[in-house]
């Protein structure tokens, strides 16, 4: 779910991009000094958690845990996934330069959105109440993303409809594995330090 | 699992390595732009020649950038298979039902064409020189303090959770795990990468404490080493000359 | 002797409630080597993070700790590059992704000049036998060169009282005897926080014994080393060594 160079029309990546800036400025700006070293230790332990293959009938797809950075990291989770995200540009060539812009747009603002949807659990007081909404935030994630994807390809050519259209078609089954795989992190962490969900 | 080490030969000697890393990166950078919005088959041809001549002036092996070609080519195939399919536009070729256009091929070729210039630029751009010479000049360049530290630490510590990671899924396999598709598996697997967040939460505020220990105030001061000389840019100009040309070429060829 | 470290009826309550430390004074004088010892939890760390003024603001302290003729006190912003302190874990005091940055790390938020920056660098990178070593990044040092590194980026500040914590944990015998021959060579007033007391029995001119937050034996280390029945009744054991001695072997 990474664009690489070349695809993108001009005003969709510099647009991207645009937006990429101005809120890495913001956040950057309410960001303490102690959390450069705790934001950058999660976006790696994030990095390493996204190359592990879930083995999926004959093939498998790789992790790609926006929702989950969102709801560790709130917010902020938008730089983050920049950071991860030119790394993983840098360091696997995957994604590409001139779309780093798109790819965060992509991930970061689902990020950002399965915060707040993850944050709804606290209205509710049964006891697997997290998990849910962290299976819900978890794939509701991939799927914006999935959707922001195939909005982008839309806006730079209708030629690349149908490349849209499977675009969303194959994240859903991505969707349902990011969803649980959140649940059962969520679970986790609820139990083993629930300070790290905002407790 | 495996890291690449993108600055794995950094130590060699070549034009790309003595650059000065700051005009580098502006340079090949326009570069790669000028890639990007090649806007036939011709230029982008020509595009993606420049890019292999300039990575075989870096001297990085051509198998090593090879192996870091998978996600692109992944990438531009899913193009190749469904544009050629799907746009419409004149047809060169009909198997039963499926009909081949012209121009779906020819703008998945101009797509893969650009991918994989603007993928080949990377490593003489990122490639010759230290990682700590890239952020260095990252900083210089006026790249927020607090986004380059980001960079530098995140960087720093995905070997130390590569390993933790690695010594999990261990000790989860000498415990009888298999990964297979079942909830099982996703189970397990979520769980070690709670325990790995658990642990990367937990170091954080160690790490912190040694940062401060030793004068951190939440900027981080790097050693200037960098002196420009005529000959950087002098490659500069030969470069950004290079990507204005293939830019206007696209215009009147 | 003039007198390095002074701690004065040290007291400190972590926020969960933790009573670590329960009224501790010491003096240290200058050039001295100790040990301190002590089973987990005896307060230890808690003792050393003192000297650096960073515990968490919300624990509960009361005492004064007085290093080279100023107090130091909790969450104490200032640089103490006079204290240098060595954390356990070599993976979390070698932050950036090469060794040259991590040693200069100190000296360049000292505001030292880039030349002097570098002539640190070199001579603190020497001084632990890596010379040479700047452009290597940490994944690459084994687990001795790990610690060795650690050690030089505080070194590069040139303290007058190094502080360190467990300097020998999971380590190989080769690497765990360059470190003990390394610390020897140190001139500076040393406290070593370990469980490994043979080395202290190397290392360490004086040797403290904490548990349950106070001190329990302080003396020269042999003698602290060679009383047995102190030793287990604290959950530690004697060090092999001077128990073969003490059985004629």
């Amino acid at each position: 779910m990474h664009i690489a160079d070349g695809v993108l029309s001009v005003p969709v990546w510099t647009g991207c991009l645009a937006v990429t800036a101005a809120i890495t400025g913001v956040s950057l700006r309410k960001m303490k000094a102690e959390d450069t070293p705790r934001i950058a230790l999660m976006t790696s332990a994030f990095f390493i958690a996204s190359l592990i293959h879930i083995p999926m009938g004959p093939t498998s797809v790789h992790l790609i845990l926006n929702g989950l950075v969102g709801i560790i990291l709130g917010p902020l989770a938008f730089v983050a996934i920049l950071v991860g995200l030119i790394l993983q540009a840098v360091l696997f060539k995957h994604g590409g330069i001139t779309t780093i812009g798109a790819n965060t747009v992509m991930m970061g603002l689902p990020a950002v959105g399965a915060y707040y949807l993850f944050r709804l659990h606290r209205l509710f007081k049964f006891r697997v109440s997290a998990g849910i909404f962290g299976a819900l935030a978890g794939g509701v994630a991939v799927f914006l993303g999935a959707v922001i994807l195939a909005l982008l390809l839309v806006t730079t050519g209708s030629e690349f409809i149908v490349v849209a259209k499977l675009a969303v078609w194959a994240h859903l089954p991505v969707m349902v594995i990011e969803g649980l795989i959140a649940a059962f992190v969520v679970t986790f962490l609820k139990q083993v330090k629930p300070e790290m969900l905002g407790a | 699992m495996h890291l690449p080490e993108i600055d794995k030969y950094a130590h060699l000697d070549s034009p790309l390595h003595s650059w000065d890393p700051r005009v580098k990166i502006v340079s090949l950078f326009c570069l790669i732009l000028s890639m990007v919005l090649a806007s036939n088959l011709l230029v982008a041809g020509l595009g993606l020649m420049l890019a292999v001549a300039l990575v075989f002036l870096s001297r990085i092996p051509f198998g090593f950038v090879f192996l870091h070609l998978r996600w692109v080519m992944l990438f531009v195939l899913l193009f190749f298979i469904i544009m050629p399919l799907t746009v419409s536009g004149e047809e060169i070729a009909r198997f039963h039902f499926l009909s081949i256009s012209r121009r779906g091929l020819e703008l998945a070729s101009l797509i893969g064409l650009r991918a994989f210039s603007a993928v080949l630029l990377v490593f003489p751009m990122i490639g010759t020189m230290k990682f700590s010479s890239t952020t260095a000049a990252l900083q210089r360049l006026k790249l927020p303090n607090k986004l380059v530290q980001m960079i530098i630490f995140t960087y720093r510590y995905i070997f130390v959770a590569l390993d933790e990671m690695g010594r999990m899924f261990m000790a989860a396999r000498a415990r009888g795990f298999r990964s297979g598709t079942n909830l099982h598996t996703l189970k397990t697997v979520g769980n070690l990468i709670g325990m790995l967040f658990v642990r990367s939460y937990e170091r954080t505020e160690h790490i912190h404490r040694a940062m401060v220990s030793r004068g951190y105030d939440g900027t981080l001061r790097v050693l200037d080493e960098f002196a420009l000389a005529k000959k950087d840019f002098l490659k500069a100009a030969l470069v950004v000359a290079l990507a204005l040309g293939l830019y206007f070429a696209g215009w009147t060829l | 002797m003039k007198e390095a470290v002074r701690i004065e009826n040290l007291h400190y309550t972590y926020p969960e409630g933790t009573q670590a430390l329960k009224g501790i004074s010491l003096r240290i004088y200058e050039g001295e080597s100790v040990g301190i010892i002590g089973p987990n939890g005896a307060g230890k760390s808690t003792l050393l993070l003192h000297l650096n003024g960073i515990l968490p603001a919300a624990g509960q302290g009361e005492g004064r700790v007085v290093a080279l003729g100023e107090e130091i006190r909790r969450n104490d912003k200032r640089i103490r590059s006079d204290i240098g302190f060595v954390f356990e874990d070599p993976d979390e005091q070698l932050f950036m992704p090469r060794v040259f940055d991590d040693v200069a790390f100190g000296p360049l938020n000292m505001g030292l000049s880039g030349e002097e920056v570098k002539a640190r660098v070199k001579d603190a990178l020497r001084a632990v036998n890596l010379a040479g070593f700047e452009e290597r990044s940490p994944h690459h040092l084994s687990a001795g060169e790990k610690r060795a590194a650690a050690i030089a980026t505080v070194l590069s500040m040139r303290p007058q009282i190094l502080v360190i914590d467990e300097p020998a944990s999971d380590l190989d015998p080769r690497s765990r005897r360059n470190i003990i021959h390394l610390l020897n060579t140190f001139r500076m007033t040393k406290m070593i926080a370990t469980h490994d007391l043979d080395m202290v029995l190397e290392v360490a001119t004086r040797c403290i014994l904490l548990d349950e937050g106070k001190v329990i034996k302080d003396g020269p280390g042999e003698e602290v080393l060679k009383n047995r029945e102190l030793l287990e009744a604290h959950g530690l054991e004697m060090p092999l060594s001077l128990l073969l001695r003490s059985q004629n072997f």
